[in-house]
């Protein structure tokens, strides 16, 4: 299974080589022993993490806004009626229990397509990002399998993505996965050369949630439009950070997360396009709800929340981005400033700026997360959070292996103080001191000597 | 003080004394922030229907903050946040 496109300069490798690599640890099968000695170590780290939170005095700050955000108070305010009284079933057709929920999730359909300048009837509602793009990317690639057997994404895309591209492999559809420069942008002469009249589908996230650069999304819609290739983006770190208009950017289906937005969490959106209409292959069926693209009832109260969270997110866009832009502006400075070898990884321009990713040149950054402790922060996506391996992502923009572990990701959202930020500044900063005075690989540097050149030893 | 903008000053004030109360403090710094930004971005504001319209959705706003200050401090943690004890002392230390 080697595929390569003619006249391409782009390697379209198969799933085994590329994903050998950013799966390893899902693919290996252990044999039972080693099985149940995971098991052990799982339950005892848990246990640990139990014990830690007993003994916690304070609440850590929350500097995690890639992660999830809490909900907004005026979110909540417009869910709990659903919550309590109003318990209607949406879908019920004889009753006012039913008419009053129908009406709720109409209303609130109707706030996310404002906000990203879609029609009402193109929004879907799902359980959250990650089923919108199951839907999308599978949906799109089953549908279109008999004359179309080729989808496009990129090696930085969220897990959800690679893994639904990967059961499209499985089912004989090529896949290329195209690499990143280094400051995470694509390249759009690499991604022309791989659009072919074979391709159906294109996904590309607008935001990326580890290291925040933003593709140049409205280039890539043309680009797609034009060669007759659906265009599927992840928005779920951008929307409602972003200014996002679907027809200008020419955009064909697009994945809402709720809690990322200060709402709920298990509730998302996926917008599909009607003119010129996508289709595609429903992964849930049953009741027929959603126009057959996802079956299950609609959970009211959440999907008034995305709603209402999307309405504020719309009347507070101005506010929040310049909030954001102005902290992440006081966190970088302020860490730069006072310390040096620090690197943000991603394009310093094209960006979210609520995402700021660091690395901490000789710092480890598994030693520097347990340091910060009265900070909530992580070394990449809450997803992969749980191992040691240096993220994919980071791997991806050609990073070191010595920058892409020393990383941190601070998030910054609409409920962070600068109290907050000034406290992050000042613990990272000494923290950052205290742990590269400890470091051997500090003193050599401080001396004048290029780590590069020396040759370790084999152990 | 004109009697025109009575109802917003007071308005004003029982929106503070209303946020002061979330025990959360980004929730607290977040509207009392907004809640500044917002009069003093509309403090010329001469329009009567758009004064009557400004004050409505600040009632309204301030039923909410009502509200949400009550659930929010039903379930407060038992632990105080590391940043609520950082911003005491300060205070404490004026």
């Amino acid at each position: 299974m080697f595929h390569i496109i003619k006249n391409s300069s782009v390697k379209t490798i198969s799933f085994s080589t590329v994903s050998g690599r950013l799966y390893r640890g899902l693919s290996s099968k252990p044999n039972p022993s080693e099985k149940d000695q995971q098991e052990n170590d799982e339950k005892k780290v848990k246990q640990q993490k139990y014990q830690e939170l007993e003994k916690l005095q304070y609440r850590p700050l929350y500097l995690d806004a890639q992660a999830t955000t809490p909900m907004d108070p005026r979110v909540l305010d417009q869910m709990l009626p659903y919550m309590t009284h109003l318990y209607g079933n949406p879908h019920s057709r004889t009753h006012a229990f039913g008419w009053e929920s129908e009406k709720a999730i109409e209303d609130a359909r109707e706030k996310v397509a404002k906000l990203i300048n879609a029609d009402p009837k193109e929004i879907v509602f799902t359980s959250g990002a990650t089923e919108s793009n199951n839907i999308a990317v599978k949906g799109v690639g089953r549908f279109y399998k008999e004359k179309k057997k080729h989808v496009i994404t990129t090696q930085t895309e969220h897990k959800c993505v690679l893994d639904s591209m990967r059961v499209l492999e499985s089912e004989g559809l090529k896949v290329t996965y195209l690499p990143v420069k280094t400051n995470g942008l694509i390249d759009l002469k690499e991604l022309e050369s791989v659009l072919t009249p074979e391709t159906s589908l294109c996904s590309i996230m607008m935001v990326n949630n580890e290291i925040g650069v933003r593709q140049p999304i409205s280039e890539i819609g043309k680009l797609c439009r034009a060669k007759k290739v659906f265009f599927h983006t992840d928005a779920a770190q951008s929307v409602g950070k972003l200014p996002i208009d679907v027809n200008e950017m020419n955009i064909d289906l697009l994945s809402i997360s709720g809690h990322k937005i200060y709402g709920p969490k298990g509730i998302g959106a996926l917008y599909i396009r009607r003119r010129p209409r996508v289709r595609l292959d429903p992964i849930q069926t049953g009741g027929g709800q959603e126009r057959n693209i996802r079956s299950g009832t609609v959970p009211t109260p959440l999907v008034v929340g995305l709603g209402a969270a999307c309405e504020i997110a719309q009347q507070e866009f101005a506010n929040d981005e310049k909030r954001v832009a102005q902290l992440a502006k006081r966190l970088i400075d302020g860490i730069t400033k006072q310390c040096p070898h620090v690197i943000l990884n991603g394009d310093p321009q094209a960006r979210y700026a609520g995402c700021v990713n660091l690395s901490f040149a000789y710092v480890e950054g598994e030693s520097l997360l347990m340091a910060l402790k009265d900070i909530a922060l992580s070394s990449g996506s809450a997803c992969t959070s749980a191992s040691l391996e240096p993220s994919y992502v980071l791997r991806a923009i050609g990073a070191d292996e010595d920058i892409a572990h020393s990383s941190i990701r601070f998030g910054i959202g609409r409920f962070t103080t600068e109290a907050e930020v000034d406290y992050t500044i000042e613990k990272t900063v000494s923290h950052v001191t205290r742990l590269r005075e400890m470091s051997p690989l500090w003193e050599m540097v401080q001396e004048g000597i290029d780590l590069k050149t020396i040759k370790w030893s084999q152990h | 003080m004109n009697s025109a903008k009575q109802p917003a000053i007071i308005l004003y004030r029982q929106l503070l004394r209303e946020c002061h109360k979330f025990s959360l403090y980004n929730y607290r710094d977040y509207f009392l922030r907004r809640v500044r930004e917002e009069f003093h971005q509309n403090r010329n504001v001469k329009d009567s229907s758009k004064t009557a319209e400004l004050l409505k959705r600040g009632q309204e706003n301030l039923e909410i903050i009502r509200r949400q200050v009550i659930i929010g401090n039903l379930y407060t943690p038992h632990q105080r946040s590391i940043c609520d004890n950082h911003e005491h002392s300060f205070i404490a230390s004026r």
